[in-house]
């Protein structure tokens, strides 16, 4: 009886292993891939970005810009069938001098949704930044995007100016932008998980594929009164910092 | 292009050595000068965790003795590290507070150095992992050097000795990552223990100290003072982040700033007593300015806060007790 079963056991060992080899001497099916790029547009609202303009929020409130820049990293991309081709190792610092990130080839496909967050893992935050050559995203920048006081990278940096006065009361310094407006937003606790699915991304084989997707920086400021709520080094201002940080997913739509 | 430029200063670097006379022993200096070498480490003190990618050699800690004391660090050229850490006042100031640029001041005590090869962590709040990465604090601090470690490089690659004490030192051009190891490499080498109490403790010297200080002593590391709790070790810190009951509300949030954790507010990192008699005013913003009113707040046990360690608590030393213990303190001061 008990030969029997090793009999048994060894039959099926012996044909999932010729299974296998049968499987490996299969040549793997060939998937064309294509270079695709995002092409990233900061807008407020339907005007592209510009540090000359002055911007309003949805809540009529007036602020100036003069830097944006956050870390996108831990990108994939989704087919409808759920099979998620994950894009590794590329993390880029989206700033307002560069729109396009090459991801490099990706499998030729109908993707649905796109992946990716806003900041860096763990591992990445933590890591020491002299140690990058200075082409490398997280290394050093200038002006700094890294905190060396609570070692960690500031995910996503916007800073300008706001006007926190009431239009009908204070008429000297109307106008004014005369107070600061910033949030260096940061900490493991803040990285953003971000999908955009609202157009499929169709990349054909022997098409270079750019696919154009928008940052609405209105949408930041969402819940937000800024007469009050405009300075955050995350550190010291959790609550705000949270409520921006929690509005970054919602920001991103393809064009 | 680097390797390029790498390959220039190199051959710069042999025509320079060739065009000496004494060509081949300077060749031989700096091949010496690369050797890996071992920080001197006094009796009684344990070799430092050093990182495998900053082993000290003489050029590299030369370098960072040179950047150390060099305003070029600083946005206008007018502070150096050595501007907060003095080397005549151990390492550190003898103010409440730091000057940086512009007579800017900051909000905390500057630590001395010395011996600062065996912090875990760096900062009052431990907020920084390691002394290679510390050396960006000040420089990205508005109050302290306000200047961009980047711009820094800059001005590095243009100065007449640099770019050649980097390639002697780590082989490479002015970078943000050899000139954060140069100072680093430095700091590491600031060890010492040669105090009266390290005379009577190592070598068996009974008297190195005297009667008030060994009374001190047996203070110090005695449950009535309590002392030894966190100020223990050959260091006198365990380096744990403590509440000490100074405030019932803190300007400074101190460890919370960190951890975002309510129960390390007004928490700061347990600092080394040696040499404390040199490094007055005490505690994180420097509040307090002799040791004298130090002993006495800890006789207080300090004022109520929820996160207050424990063990702080009222001691009713009587006034001999306190003197002996500030004697004993100065006994840990180096020669």
């Amino acid at each position: 009886m008990k030969n029997l079963y090793i009999i048994t056991i060894a039959i099926i060992a012996s044909v999932a292993v010729s299974a296998c080899k049968k499987n490996e001497s299969d040549p793997a099916p060939i998937i064309p891939t294509q270079t695709l790029v995002l092409r990233m547009t900061p807008k407020i609202g339907a005007d592209t970005l510009d540090f000359a303009s002055t911007h309003i929020t949805a809540n009529n409130e007036r602020y100036t810009l003069s830097s944006f820049r956050y870390y996108m990293s831990n990108i994939s991309l989704i087919k409808n069938d759920g099979t998620e081709e994950a894009l590794t190792g590329k993390v880029f610092l989206i700033n307002p001098n560069t729109s396009d990130y090459s991801l490099g080839n990706v499998p030729a496909g109908t993707y649905n949704t796109i992946k990716f967050s806003v900041g860096l893992n763990n591992e990445l935050n933590h890591g020491d930044p002299t140690k990058y050559p200075v082409s490398n995203p997280l290394a050093i920048q200038s002006p700094g995007i890294h905190w060396s006081w609570n070692s960690g990278y500031i995910f996503m940096m916007m800073e300008g100016t706001c006007d926190t006065t009431d239009t009908n009361v204070d008429v000297l310094t109307y106008g004014q932008y005369s107070h600061d407006l910033f949030y260096h937003i940061g900490t493991d606790a803040l990285l953003k998980d971000v999908q955009v699915s609202n157009a499929p991304i169709t990349i054909l084989p022997g098409v270079n594929k750019v696919v154009q997707i928008h940052s609405n920086i209105n949408q930041l400021f969402v819940g937000v009164d800024l007469k009050t709520e405009n300075r955050s080094h995350t550190m010291g201002s959790m609550p705000l910092a949270t409520k921006i940080a929690n509005n970054i997913p919602s920001m991103f739509t393809i064009e | 292009m680097q390797s390029y430029t790498k390959g220039i200063l190199l051959f710069l670097l042999c025509m320079t050595l060739l065009s000496c006379k004494k060509g081949d022993e300077e060749m031989a200096t700096i091949a010496d000068n690369n050797a890996i070498i071992s920080y001197t480490v006094p009796k009684g003190l344990l070799y430092p965790e050093v990182p495998v990618d900053n082993l000290p050699t003489k050029n590299r800690i030369e370098l960072g003795k040179m950047l150390f004391f060099d305003p070029i660090l600083s946005r206008d050229s007018s502070v150096s590290c050595s501007s907060c850490h003095l080397p005549d006042k151990f390492f550190a100031d003898n103010l409440i507070v730091s000057v940086g640029v512009d007579g800017r001041t900051g909000t905390r005590n500057a630590p001395s150095l010395i011996n600062v090869a065996y912090q875990p962590n760096m900062f009052w709040d431990g907020g920084n992992p390691n002394l290679e990465q510390q050396v960006l604090g000040p420089i990205d601090n508005h109050d302290e050097l306000d200047f961009d470690a980047n711009l820094i490089v800059e001005k590095l690659k243009k100065h007449t000795k640099y770019p050649l004490l980097f390639l002697k030192a780590y082989n490479t051009e002015p970078s943000v990552f050899a000139f954060t190891r140069a100072i680093a490499c430095y700091e590491r080498s600031l060890i010492q223990a040669n105090s009266r109490y390290d005379d009577y403790i190592q070598n068996g010297n009974k008297s190195a100290l005297t009667d008030s200080e060994l009374r001190g002593e047996t203070l110090f590391f005695s449950e009535e003072g309590e002392c030894f709790h966190c100020h223990q070790g050959a260091l006198f810190t365990d380096f744990s982040f403590r509440n000490n009951g100074l405030y019932e509300q803190y300007a400074d949030s101190g460890r919370a700033r960190i951890t975002q954790n309510l129960s390390d507010i007004g928490k700061f990192k347990v600092p080394t007593l040696r040499n404390v008699e040199m490094t007055a005013p005490y505690m994180h913003d420097g509040s307090l300015n002799t040791l004298e009113d130090v002993v006495n707040h800890y006789n207080s046990g300090g004022v109520a806060h929820p996160n207050k360690s424990p063990i702080i608590l009222r001691l009713n030393l009587s006034s001999e007790q306190k003197t002996d213990l500030v004697n004993f303190l100065k006994s840990l001061t180096d020669k």
